[in-house]
C-alpha cells in the first residue's frame, strides 16, 4: 500500500509543471556554479604553481644563511570547487619568519586583481544547493496534504482501511523518490563537468568526499521536505501553506546566513587591526633599540669612516637578513657577533609579539564561531558548515595549515640552531675568513696600488669635491670576492621541508559533528512533528 | 474605475495572509539590522577615531621635525564609516576603503587589513538596501504571481470583466495595488528602523538624512515597479496560478542570486585587463631606462648632510622616477574603475543589483563615493605639494631640489602643524549622487514600461474563463 500511494506521488510528480521547471533550475544552475567554481580553481591553480616555482628558485638561489626565509604556499583545495568556505578570504602564502610568528596566512588571491571586485559576492556549488534543494524540498511537500484535501481524495482515501502511518510514508517515499533523482543528477553533472575539465584531477579520497556531500545534501534535503509536511500538516489550504513555506525558504536560505555574520561582527568585538600593529610596532622599536645598544658597547672597529669603503657590498633586509663582501676582517667580525646577539633576540621577540598576535587571532575565530553558531538556526547554515568541513575549506582546515606552519617554523629555527649559525660567519657572508684582509691591502688592491694604505687614499680623497670621483678611485681594479655574484649558491638540502596538514575525513567529520547532528536530529525531530501534526489533521 | 478596483485589490491584499506574514518578517528583519548597525558602528568609529588621531599625531610629529619630511612621508588616509550606512553600507567594507598619499603623490588605495574577519564568509550587512533587495523584492512577485492566473482559478476574474470595466484599467489596478502594497510594508519598516537608530542617539536627524530617506523610497518604488511588472507579465503569461508561481521564483532566482554573483565572473571574462604583475614589469623597466640614461653619480646618498651637491642629480632622477611610476600606475588604476563600471552596466541586467547601485547614490556612498574621495584627493596632494613648495621657497639655505622620495635637499626648518591643509571628506552634492544614477533610472524605468506593456498585451488576449 505505501508503495502505491508512493508511485502515485510519484508520477504525479513527474509530471507536475514543478518537477520540469526545478529540474531545469538544475540543469541551469548547477553548471553555472561549478563552471564559475572551476575557472576560479583554475587561476588559482596557475598563481600557485607560479609562486612556488618562484620561491622554490629563490631558495636555490641564497648565498647566506641569513638570506634563507622559507615560503610556504598553500595549494588550492580541488575540492573548493564545491564549497569554498572561507578559502577565497584567507590568504594562500606564509611566510616563515624569525621575528614574527605567522598569524594569518598573507598573499590573499584577492589582491592580484582588481581590489573593487571584492565588492563582488560569488556563489558555489553549495551555495547553489542550499539554495535550490531547499526550495525543491518544500516545494513538493508543501501540499502534500492540503492539496488532496483541496481535491477530496484525501478523505477517499482514508475512508479506506489505510493508516495515517503509512499514508504519510507513502508520501514521504513519493516525494523522495522525485527528488533523489534530482539530487544524483546534479552531483553526476558536476562530477562530468569536473571530469572534463583538464586542470582538475581529483584523488579517490576526494571522490569519496564527494561521495559524503551527496549524503549531507540529501540529509539537508530531507529537512526541508520534512519542513514542507509539517507546515502542510498544520495548514488548511495550499496557498497557507506555500506562503509560509516560501516565506521560511527566504528566511533560512537568504536572511539568516547574512544575519549570522552581521550578528556574529555585533556581538562579539574584535580589537583594531591597526591597535595591533601598533603594539608590534612598538615591540619592534624595542628590540631595535636593544641590538644598537649592543653595537654601541662594541669595541670600535678599525674602520675607514668611509661608509662605501667600510661596507662595499652589504645588502640588509627586514627580518635579520644581512649580506656582505669586501669588508675588513674586524667589521665583518664586528657584524658577526651584532647577529649572534640579535637573532636569538628576534626570536624571543616573536613570541612577546605573539601574545597579543593570538589574542586578535582569538577574537577573530570566537567571531567566527558566534556566526557560525547562528547561522545554525536555519539548516542551510549547518549544511554550509558541514560541506566545508567535508571539503577542507574551513575555518579548522585552515588554523590547522596555520599550526602546521607555525609548528614548521620551530622546526626551521631548530635546524638553524642545529648549525649554530647565528655565530658563524656564513650567516652573513659566502666569503671564507681566510680571506678577510685588512683595510690597507683592500685600499691598495682596488686602487690597482695608487695608495698604499688608507691615510694615503685618505689624503687624496679629502681634496677631491666630487664624492663619485672618491668611489671611482676604488673601482679602478676589481677585487676578486668582493660581490655576491662571485660566490655559489648555498647548497640547503638538509633544510626541513613543510610536511602540509591534511587530515583523514573522519577527523575533519568530528570536529564538525555538532552541526552534523543537527541536521540529522532537526530532520528526525521534524518528521515526527509532521507525524503528530498529520494524525491530529482534520481530512475533511 | 480605477479607484474602484485598486481599493478593492489594496484590501484584499491587505486581509491576505502573504501581507501578514511579509510585514512580520520585514519588521523584524529591520529592527534586527537596526540594533545590529548602532552596536557595529560604534565600535567601528572608535576605531576609526584612534586610527586617525594616531595618523594625525604622526604627521604633526613630522611637521614638528621638518617641512621635507612632512611632505616625502607616505600617509594613509582611511574613509569615515558612514552615519547613513544603515541605509546601505554600499560593500564599503570590501571595497578599497584607505588612500596612501603624499604632498608629491596619490600613489594607491587599498582595502585595509582588519576591515572584515577573514574567517567570516562574506555576507550581505542587514541594512534598508539588503532587506529590500533580498525580502521585499521577493514580497513584490508573491503579491502578483497570481494576480490574473489566481483570480482565474478562483472563477473570479471573469465575472469582473462581464462588467464594464476595461481590461487596462483592471491591470492598472492590479499594478499599482502590489506597489503600493509592498511600499507600505518597506516604509513600516523604515520608519521603524529609523526610530530605533534615532532613539540610539548615534545619528542626528538631518535635513540630508530626511532627503535620501525620500531618495530610498523612490529607488524601493522603482524596484517594486519594475518586478511588479514581471509578476504580472509571469501571471498572464501561464494558465494556472502554480506555474505563475514556478516562473517567478526562477525570475527571482535569477535577478537576486544568479546575476549578482556571476559579476565577478563577468568582469575577468568579459572586461579582462591586465595583472599587476605585467605592470611591476613596466614600472621596473622604466625605472631601468631612466637609471641607463642618468649622469653617474646620481645615486649618491650621504646621510648627515641634506645639502650635498650630488643630491641635485638625485632629486632629478628621484622626480623622474615619480612621474613615469606615477604614469603607468594611474593608467592601471583608470583601467580598474573602467572594469568595474563596465561590469556593474553589465549586471544591471538584474534589477536587484541596479536597485543596489541606485541606493549607494542615493546615499552617496559605496563605489561612487570612493571615486569621489579619490579624486578630490589629488585636488588636496596638490595644494599640500604648492604649500610645501611655497614653505621651501621661503628658506633661504634649501637649494630646493625637490626630492618627492627622500627628507633631503630641500627646507629643513619645521613647520606649523595647524597651517599644514588637512584633507577633509566632502559629502556628495546631489549632482555628484544624480549623474552616475542617471542612467541605471533610466535602464529601470524603461524595462518597468517595457515589461508592463508586455503583460498588458498579454492580457488582452488572455483567455478569463
Amino acid at each position: 500500500m505505501v508503495f502505491q500511494i508512493a508511485k502515485k506521488d510519484f508520477l504525479n510528480n513527474l509530471l507536475s509543471a514543478r518537477f520540469i521547471i526545478g529540474f531545469i533550475l538544475c540543469l541551469f544552475l548547477i553548471p553555472f556554479s561549478i563552471l564559475i567554481s572551476i575557472d576560479d580553481y583554475r587561476e588559482k591553480d596557475k598563481l600557485f604553481q607560479s609562486d612556488r616555482d618562484a620561491t622554490e628558485k629563490a631558495v636555490k638561489q641564497v648565498r647566506v644563511y641569513s638570506g634563507l626565509r622559507p615560503e610556504i604556499f598553500l595549494p588550492p583545495e580541488p575540492l573548493s570547487v564545491f564549497s569554498r568556505g572561507i578559502s577565497g578570504q584567507v590568504g594562500n602564502r606564509v611566510g616563515v619568519r624569525l621575528g614574527e610568528k605567522p598569524m594569518l596566512a598573507a598573499g590573499q588571491a584577492a589582491t592580484r586583481e582588481n581590489p573593487f571586485l571584492a565588492s563582488f559576492f560569488s556563489v558555489d556549488f553549495v551555495g547553489i544547493a542550499a539554495i535550490i534543494f531547499s526550495l525543491l524540498g518544500l516545494l513538493f511537500s508543501y501540499d502534500a496534504f492540503t492539496w488532496e484535501k483541496e481535491l477530496g481524495t484525501l478523505r477517499l482515501l482514508m475512508s479506506n482501511p489505510l493508516g495515517r502511518a503509512r499514508f504519510l510514508a507513502g508520501k514521504v517515499l513519493g516525494i523522495l523518490s522525485t527528488l533523489l533523482p534530482v539530487l544524483v543528477f546534479c552531483f553526476l553533472l558536476s562530477a562530468f563537468l569536473i571530469l572534463l575539465s583538464k586542470n582538475l584531477s581529483l584523488s579517490a579520497v576526494d571522490w569519496e568526499r564527494i561521495a559524503l556531500l551527496a549524503v549531507a545534501s540529501l540529509i539537508y534535503l530531507g529537512v526541508f521536505v520534512f519542513i514542507g509536511l509539517f507546515v502542510s500538516a498544520r495548514s488548511k489550504t495550499s496557498v497557507t501553506s506555500l506562503t509560509l513555506c516560501l516565506f521560511l525558504w527566504v528566511f533560512f536560505a537568504f536572511i539568516v546566513p547574512n544575519l549570522s555574520g552581521y550578528f556574529g561582527e555585533s556581538f562579539v568585538r574584535v580589537q583594531s587591526r591597526d591597535n595591533l600593529n601598533r603594539v608590534l610596532a612598538d615591540l619592534d622599536k624595542e628590540m631595535r633599540k636593544k641590538f644598537e645598544e649592543f653595537a654601541n658597547a662594541l669595541p670600535e672597529p678599525d674602520s675607514s669612516h668611509y661608509t662605501y669603503l667600510d661596507y662595499w657590498s652589504y645588502a640588509v633586509r627586514a627580518d635579520g637578513y644581512k649580506e656582505m663582501y669586501g669588508s675588513t676582517r674586524s667589521i665583518f667580525d664586528r657584524e658577526r657577533q651584532i647577529s649572534a646577539y640579535s637573532e636569538p633576540l628576534r626570536i624571543d621577540y616573536a613570541d612577546k609579539k605573539w601574545v597579543s598576535q593570538k589574542a586578535y587571532l582569538d577574537s577573530l575565530i570566537r567571531q567566527a564561531q558566534v556566526a557560525d553558531l547562528i547561522s545554525m538556526i536555519s539548516p542551510a547554515g549547518a549544511f554550509r558548515i558541514v560541506a566545508s568541513a567535508i571539503c577542507a575549506t574551513d575555518r579548522n582546515a585552515h588554523e590547522r595549515t596555520m599550526d602546521a606552519a607555525r609548528t614548521y617554523r620551530e622546526t626551521f629555527i631548530g635546524y638553524l640552531r642545529g648549525k649554530d649559525i647565528f655565530r658563524s660567519f656564513l650567516w652573513i657572508t659566502a666569503a671564507r675568513p681566510e680571506s678577510f684582509l685588512t683595510i690597507d691591502a683592500i685600499v691598495a688592491k682596488r686602487t690597482g696600488g695608487e695608495f698604499k694604505t688608507l691615510q694615503a687614499y685618505s689624503a687624496w680623497a679629502v681634496q677631491q669635491k666630487n664624492l663619485f670621483e672618491r668611489y671611482r678611485m676604488l673601482t679602478k681594479v676589481k677585487v676578486p670576492g668582493d660581490r655576491p655574484d662571485d660566490y655559489p649558491h648555498l647548497n640547503v638540502n638538509d633544510m626541513p621541508v613543510y610536511p602540509g596538514s591534511r587530515v583523514s575525513l573522519l577527523v575533519e567529520l568530528e570536529l564538525n559533528i555538532f552541526p552534523l547532528s543537527l541536521l540529522i536530529v532537526e530532520g528526525i525531530f521534524l518528521f515526527y512533528l509532521g507525524y503528530v501534526a498529520f494524525i491530529r489533521y482534520d481530512v475533511r | 474605475m480605477l479607484r474602484i478596483i485598486l481599493k478593492r485589490e489594496i484590501l484584499h491584499n491587505f486581509y491576505s495572509m502573504r501581507f501578514f506574514v511579509s510585514l512580520a518578517l520585514v519588521l523584524a528583519v529591520f529592527i534586527a539590522g537596526s540594533l545590529s548597525f548602532i552596536k557595529n558602528h560604534e565600535s567601528a568609529l572608535e576605531k576609526y577615531r584612534e586610527a586617525r588621531a594616531q595618523s594625525l599625531d604622526d604627521m604633526k610629529k613630522d611637521a614638528e621635525r621638518n617641512a621635507t619630511l612632512l611632505a616625502v612621508t607616505r600617509r594613509a588616509y582611511d574613509l569615515r564609516p558612514r552615519d547613513n550606512a544603515f541605509i546601505t553600507d554600499g560593500k564599503e567594507k570590501y571595497l578599497p576603503n584607505s588612500v596612501t598619499f603624499s604632498a608629491w603623490n596619490v600613489f594607491s588605495f587599498l582595502n585595509k587589513s582588519g576591515s572584515t574577519n577573514p574567517f567570516l564568509t562574506k555576507f550581505d550587512d542587514l541594512n534598508w538596501s539588503f532587506i529590500v533587495a533580498m525580502v521585499i523584492s521577493f514580497v513584490t512577485l508573491l503579491f502578483t504571481f497570481d494576480a490574473v492566473s489566481g483570480e482565474k482559478e478562483s472563477k473570479t476574474l471573469a465575472l469582473t470583466l462581464s462588467n464594464p470595466v476595461p481590461r487596462a484599467v483592471l491591470l492598472m489596478g492590479k499594478y499599482l495595488s502590489a506597489v503600493l502594497s509592498v511600499l507600505a510594508i518597506a516604509l513600516s519598516g523604515l520608519l521603524i528602523s529609523l526610530l530605533i537608530v534615532h532613539l540610539a542617539g548615534l545619528i542626528p536627524f538631518t535635513v540630508s538624512l530626511a532627503f535620501e530617506m525620500t531618495g530610498f523610497l523612490f529607488v524601493t518604488g522603482l524596484l517594486t515597479a519594475f518586478l511588479a511588472a514581471f509578476g504580472l507579465f509571469s501571471s498572464v503569461v501561464s494558465r494556472n496560478s502554480n506555474v505563475s508561481l514556478l516562473l517567478v521564483l526562477s525570475i527571482w532566482l535569477l535577478f537576486a542570486v544568479v546575476i549578482p554573483n556571476s559579476s565577478a565572473f563577468v568582469a575577468k571574462n568579459f572586461f579582462p585587463i591586465e595583472g599587476i604583475e605585467t605592470v611591476e614589469i613596466k614600472v621596473n623597466k622604466a625605472f631601468d631606462d631612466l637609471n641607463k640614461n642618468a649622469p653617474p653619480g646620481s645615486w649618491v646618498l650621504v646621510s648627515g648632510n641634506p645639502f650635498v651637491p650630488q643630491h641635485e642629480l638625485r632629486a632629478n632622477i628621484q622626480r623622474k622616477r615619480l612621474e613615469a611610476e606615477k604614469a603607468i600606475r594611474d593608467s592601471y588604476y583608470r583601467n580598474m574603475f573602467r572594469q568595474f563600471e563596465r561590469t556593474r552596466f553589465v549586471t544591471a541586467l538584474s534589477p536587484v543589483s541596479l536597485f543596489q547601485y541606485l541606493t549607494e547614490a542615493v546615499v552617496g556612498g559605496g563605489y561612487p563615493r570612493f571615486r569621489k574621495v579619490w579624486d578630490d584627493m589629488h585636488v588636496y596632494q596638490e595644494q599640500f605639494l604648492a604649500f610645501f613648495k611655497a614653505l621651501d621657497a621661503r628658506d633661504p639655505k634649501s637649494p630646493h631640489w625637490w626630492n618627492p622620495f627622500e627628507n633631503v635637499s630641500t627646507t629643513r626648518k619645521p613647520v606649523a602643524f595647524e597651517t599644514v591643509p588637512q584633507f577633509e571628506e566632502k559629502p556628495m552634492l546631489f549632482a555628484d549622487r544624480i549623474r552616475p544614477a542617471f542612467k541605471y533610472i533610466l535602464i529601470n524605468v524603461l524595462s518597468a514600461c517595457l515589461v508592463f506593456f508586455l503583460s498588458f498585451a498579454l492580457f488582452v488576449r488572455y483567455d478569463v474563463r
